[in-house]
């Protein structure tokens, strides 16, 4: 084995710039084949477990996965409102361990403003399945003036601190001509939570309602809130709330409830089967990539193969040496497909470098769409299996070369007859 | 103790235009241990086709070659590579040193198929033939005179009984062609191998003391010159 390193490692460094084209081919191979495997791994785990400590979401009627993405990933429109008896209701359930009420409708640059009640502080959980924190100097909002926490990308982008203000804007997609004329005060900015409420704005439930624009119906009637006068519970409503359940048993039963025998509303419940649902619903695509990936793999092996044939030619005295100085033949067929495996090897350590890259770039990309932060230091037996795969290709890729070398006439190829 | 022993050599090769075109018929030569000799032929005498069938490179069509007492004839390819490796060192007319390695790792190639990287004698080795400054040069950093020195050694590193140099002044100078001969042969008599050389260089043949002539060894020439008169 010594020998067929010692080999390798020295046709290697002769042709070093076919080498590294090569390797950088299978490099490139391995990294988006890691990167296709990691994301669609990592993704599909990162939003079934981004629930931030909740069972389920209860909405307007229509599709529960529609709801989950409203209320948990902020990322579709509202299916509709429920009215505030019915929060009330689930809220007072003796199967229900917390209830957080989410009003949606504005948006500060395209970031989501959630109406909601100081029950989000203690009930929302970050990835790590901790309790929210502030940055220093920050304080949760008072349920009774303009105030406002902000998610820590939200802060970012948008650069509002502690102490500053903002107006909303009206409707969940930015549009400048649609500002609120009222007024709040960020009292907190969130340390990041890495999940989609990095890029929220809580605001008190009671100021979302009396934004002056907003027609509430909970009662089925339009009711236009009026200053210094309480807003009658019966013509409240919510875009949805969050629950947490006592006991598994208690989802189900709600699930019958209020899906099987109710008529008013959704319960999407559990959270994480409705998104595991999406996403079986999108594995087609996963698999295309998937496919495509390998392609690119078998692509690589094949340029190894080009690359070596086109050398033999030139090597086949190289290889009459070897056998005049005792070489077997199965020892130059083995060092040539060595030299194959090595190509690809140098090309599968450099794959992870890709898959470092691009890896961070679409992490950057789907913790900036939608804040959910995607783990790059996972274990996924892709990581092991693709490179052994792509060196297992490029040796068999050095196959055929490798018999050329094997075939070397020895004393045709070693100097011209006396 | 016979180092090499021929007898009956035949080797025939297709001709270009059908049949077949004999080029080796040797009735017996043979060479004792430690002996030194030289075979003088004009180009094209088969004399290189001679040490290939002697190495084991090309196998005869029949006929017997024994290296130290073992049948070389009767092996088949690979036993034949694991014979060479081990009992051969030889010197080729273009030096054939691995353009890619070093002078030391030129010889110690040569030992990893046969007696195994041994690098303190390849050191010595090379350090005898003079290339002291020179281990870690590459063959095209160095002097033809130079790189024959490396083939000497590379032949030597395993410790040979026999070997063989075909045409080893060809791409030397007068001057240096017969350096390198006498330390060829300087060194052969050290490590204990005997020594077969090659050549249409009448100065060469000139410094051993026993030269034969291939045309006269080979009874395939015989035939050719009857067929042409």
């Amino acid at each position: 084995m010594n020998t067929l390193i010692f080999l390798a490692r020295h046709s290697l460094r002769r042709h070093a710039v076919s080498t590294l084209v090569t390797a950088l081919s299978a490099a490139l191979a391995v990294g988006l084949t890691l990167a296709v495997f990691g994301l669609a791994v990592q993704t599909r785990a990162a939003f079934m477990g981004g629930a931030g400590g909740f069972d389920a979401v209860l909405g307007a009627r229509g599709s529960q996965l529609q709801l989950v993405l409203n209320a948990v990933f902020q990322l579709e429109t509202s299916p509709g409102n429920i009215p505030w008896s019915l929060y009330e209701t689930v809220k007072n359930d003796p199967r229900v361990a917390e209830a957080v009420p989410y009003a949606v409708g504005d948006n500060y640059y395209g970031f989501r403003i959630l109406g909601t009640t100081l029950t989000v502080r203690d009930a929302l959980r970050n990835s790590s399945g901790k309790p929210l924190e502030l940055e220093e100097g920050g304080r949760w909002f008072n349920e009774e003036d303009r105030e406002a926490v902000v998610g820590s990308i939200t802060a970012r982008q948008t650069g509002l601190k502690v102490g500053g203000t903002f107006r909303p804007y009206h409707g969940l997609a930015f549009d400048p001509s649609m500002q609120h004329e009222e007024v709040y005060t960020v009292v907190g900015i969130l340390k990041p939570t890495n999940t989609p409420i990095d890029r929220v704005l809580f605001i008190p439930l009671e100021g979302f309602y009396r934004i002056k624009g907003h027609v509430l119906r909970g009662s089925g009637k339009e009711y236009v809130p009026k200053e210094n006068q309480p807003i009658p519970d019966e013509d409240k409503e919510l875009s949805s709330v969050l629950l947490k359940l006592k006991s598994p048993q208690a989802g189900f039963n709600m699930d019958y409830m209020i899906n099987k025998q109710g008529k008013v509303a959704t319960l999407a419940w559990p959270i994480g089967r409705v998104m595991a649902d999406l996403f079986n619903r999108l594995g087609w695509m996963n698999r295309i990539l998937v496919l495509v990936a390998y392609l690119v793999m078998v692509v690589a092996a094949c340029s190894i193969l080009a690359a070596l044939h086109n050398t033999m030619r030139e090597r086949r005295r190289e290889f009459a040496i070897l056998r005049a100085l005792g070489a077997k033949r199965r020892t130059v067929f083995a060092s040539v497909v060595t030299e194959a495996a090595c190509i690809a090897a140098l090309g599968a350590l450099g794959g992870y470098l890709v898959y470092g890259l691009l890896f961070f770039l679409a992490a950057g990309l789907v913790r900036a769409q939608t804040g959910v932060v995607v783990d790059p230091f996972f274990f996924h037996p892709a990581l092991i299996a693709v490179p052994i795969g792509m060196t297992v290709l490029g040796a068999l890729a050095g196959v055929l070369p490798a018999y050329q070398a094997y075939s070397t006439d020895v004393a045709g190829n070693l100097e011209p007859h006396s | 103790m016979k180092v090499l022993e021929v007898k009956n050599l035949k080797k025939s090769f297709l001709s270009p235009g059908g049949g077949t075109h004999r080029v080796v018929d040797i009735q017996h030569f043979s060479l004792d241990s430690g002996d030194q000799v030289a075979l003088a032929g004009e180009s094209g005498s088969g004399k290189t086709t001679f040490l290939h069938l002697v190495s084991g490179v090309l196998k005869p069509d029949s006929g017997e070659i024994s290296l130290d007492g073992k049948r070389m004839d009767l092996l088949p390819e690979a036993g034949r590579d694991g014979l060479r490796s081990k009992l051969l060192g030889y010197v080729f007319q273009n030096f054939n040193l691995l353009q890619g390695m070093t002078s030391l790792e030129n010889v110690e190639l040569a030992m990893r198929f046969g007696t195994g990287v041994d690098k303190e004698r390849a050191v010595s080795l090379l350090k005898r033939m003079g290339l002291s400054e020179r281990l870690h040069h590459y063959p095209r950093q160095l002097s033809m005179g130079q790189q024959q020195r490396v083939a000497v050694a590379r032949a030597l590193a395993n410790r040979p009984k026999l070997v063989l140099a075909d045409e080893p002044t060809a791409h030397l100078d007068h001057v240096r062609g017969l350096e390198a001969v006498t330390l060829m042969r300087e060194v052969c008599r050290e490590f204990g191998a005997a020594l077969l050389v090659v050549s249409h260089d009448r100065e060469l043949l000139s410094h051993f003391k026993q030269v034969e002539r291939f045309d006269r060894l080979n009874r395939a020439l015989h035939a050719q010159q009857g067929v042409a008169s």
